[in-house]
């Protein structure tokens, strides 16, 4: 049985504005389409929504996270859309990774996405054991959707290199998830990281160490705090996370 | 080997024709005729009163999936050529699944691979259902809203349709197996359509043949083995070009769709098997090829060999 493992984790915030933010023709067409994509809901662009483009760009933000060496897989995982909703991000990253690696996106699944791109990426495992997991979150919506929304509080990026030869990871994403107490009874890890669907649970959770992720980073919050440890002294660590819009409950076991 | 046990489709009564567009993206009257003539363009699906979450809906519908199908989906995979079709946090995927009762799936949309996500979601719920219960089923869901300029017309190429297509997959199964999957990613296109698009016109018939043959070879086959080819609706030229660099009959080439559908999103290979089907295009044991390609800041060309 072939499993990716975590080699290493990085974590980045992005307090500059995008470069894409200040081409005009980008913000032109950006308003075409959220104009367009806003209109079969009844809503509407506000006049200054784009002036400035606030928000960031993916494919911006995924370069720096980039590994200096080749990689077979290259997984995206995001949320909120950024400000080039019609752009093949990962494919645009394929070209710019070094090894050119497979590449594809998971979205539509809130802060379950990264997991579930894990999950995936753990089937590539036997043909492409080097392999990179980007997460990233923007904190920008140019529009009020009309229904209640949650943002990121900053625009963050992370990425976990995976290889087949690291101590293996596992993980499962359940959907429609309430037994939540349950699942998370009997962890056996020395460190567990909590994302802020579970921050309640803390007292519960037995194990050498809890850590309790930014819950303003929906995303990207517990990847943050896993690139925080010391793999080597961490232990086996569980990283953990409850998606409460869309009820899915994350566990990510490394080591 | 992952199977295709079920295609549920569908496509909207309405049309729009190709005139429809000349003001929108200022074709000349000329243009119009190569289109209806050369690149056999004439209309596009259309379905003004639909959302996309009752299109997605009626595509499921037409499954007919039974309760005890219905409860063994474990995975539902949106297969999307836009990233972004509705504004966030709104969520269509979740929304169907809610409606037939499959919450206790695990849902998310894949993609960056423009047209041919299609192709990416039946290779990933093959690989998620090779370590699933041998009962497991997955669900790949397929299909667009024409919502905005570029999601409606690909200048000097093609035109989109509205329509939706469910398709239901196994580990394994008797029939429509895949037997190889290729994925070339160019993310070298990663402009926009109008810097980008004379270099990949240069290069896109070479490279949808190379995709095509690759996965025929990965597959075990030579090209003289494939019964059929499910394109995608992108127009007829680019099919003609296709078949002539790779030496493959056109007429084996399933294009009924293009003039009167148009281009499904990544709903064209899955209403192409349908009406393969239906026409006796495909005996047991045939293998036959789905191909697909596009381009939307990022380009991809990507071939599946199946046995049916």
């Amino acid at each position: 049985m072939f499993a990716l493992g975590l080699r290493r984790a990085v974590s980045r915030r992005y307090p500059t504005p995008a470069l894409l933010a200040a081409d005009a023709g980008h913000a032109a067409r950006l308003s075409t389409y959220l104009t367009d994509l806003l209109a079969p809901q009844g809503l509407t662009l506000a006049p200054d929504a784009l002036t400035p483009v606030r928000g960031q760009s993916y494919g911006e933000m995924a370069v720096p996270l980039l590994p200096a060496d080749p990689v077979d897989l290259l997984v995206l995982a995001y949320d909120v859309p950024d400000i080039s909703p019609g752009r093949a991000v990962s494919t645009y990253l394929t070209h710019v990774c070094p090894g050119s690696p497979m590449s594809f996106a998971v979205s539509d699944q809130g802060r379950a996405a990264a997991f579930t791109a894990l999950s995936l990426m753990q089937t590539y495992a036997a043909t492409h054991p080097r392999a990179v997991l980007i997460a990233v979150e923007q904190a920008d919506l140019p529009y009020d959707p009309g229904v209640p929304v949650t943002l990121p509080a900053a625009h963050a990026g992370i990425a976990l290199h995976l290889a087949a030869d690291a101590p293996p990871a596992s993980v499962t994403v359940t959907p429609d998830s309430d037994a939540v107490l349950d699942s998370l009874d009997g962890l056996d890890a020395a460190t567990v990281v909590l994302g802020g669907g579970l921050a309640g649970l803390a007292d519960d959770v037995k194990a050498d160490r809890v850590v309790l992720a930014d819950p303003a980073q929906p995303m990207t919050g517990v990847w943050e705090a896993l690139a925080a440890l010391d793999l080597d002294t961490a232990g086996r660590i569980v990283v953990a996370d409850y998606d409460p819009a869309l009820r899915y409950l994350c566990v990510a076991t490394f080591g | 080997m992952t199977a295709l046990v079920a295609i549920g489709t569908y496509v909207p009564p309405d049309r729009v024709p190709i005139e429809s567009l000349a003001d929108e993206f200022e074709l000349t009257p000329m243009q119009l005729r190569v289109f209806r003539r050369y690149h056999k363009l004439g209309s596009a699906a259309h379905a003004p009163s639909l959302s996309l979450t009752e299109l997605l809906g009626l595509a499921v519908a037409d499954l007919r999936l039974t309760v005890e199908q219905a409860a063994r989906i474990r995975y539902v995979l949106y297969a999307r050529t836009f990233p972004g079709v509705v504004p966030y946090p709104l969520n269509p995927l979740h929304e169907v699944c809610r409606s037939f009762g499959l919450q206790h799936a695990s849902a998310f949309a894949v993609g960056h691979h423009a047209c041919a996500s299609g192709l990416l979601a039946v290779d990933l719920a093959g690989r998620l259902l090779a370590s699933a219960p041998p009962d497991a089923l997955a669900l790949v869901l397929t299909g667009e809203k024409a919502f905005t300029g570029e999601a409606r017309f690909v200048p000097e190429t093609s035109m989109f349709g509205e329509g939706a297509a469910a398709c239901l997959v196994a580990a394994s199964g008797p029939r429509d197996r895949q037997l190889s999957y290729v994925a070339s990613l160019r993310g070298e296109f990663d402009g926009e359509l109008e810097e980008v698009a004379g270099e990949f016109q240069r290069i896109y018939h070479d490279a949808l043949g190379a995709a095509v043959t690759s996965a025929v070879s990965s597959a075990g086959l030579s090209l003289s083995d494939i019964a059929l080819i499910l394109p995608h609706n992108v127009n007829v030229v680019a099919w003609q070009r296709v078949c002539k660099r790779i030496g493959y009959p056109l007429d084996r080439v399933l294009l009924d769709h293009v003039a009167d559908y148009g281009h499904v999103f990544c709903a064209d290979a899955f209403l192409n098997h349908r009406t393969a089907v239906a026409r006796g295009l495909l005996q047991p044991g045939d293998h036959y090829v789905i191909a697909a390609a596009g381009a939307g800041r990022g380009a991809t060309f990507s071939a599946m060999v199946f046995s049916h």
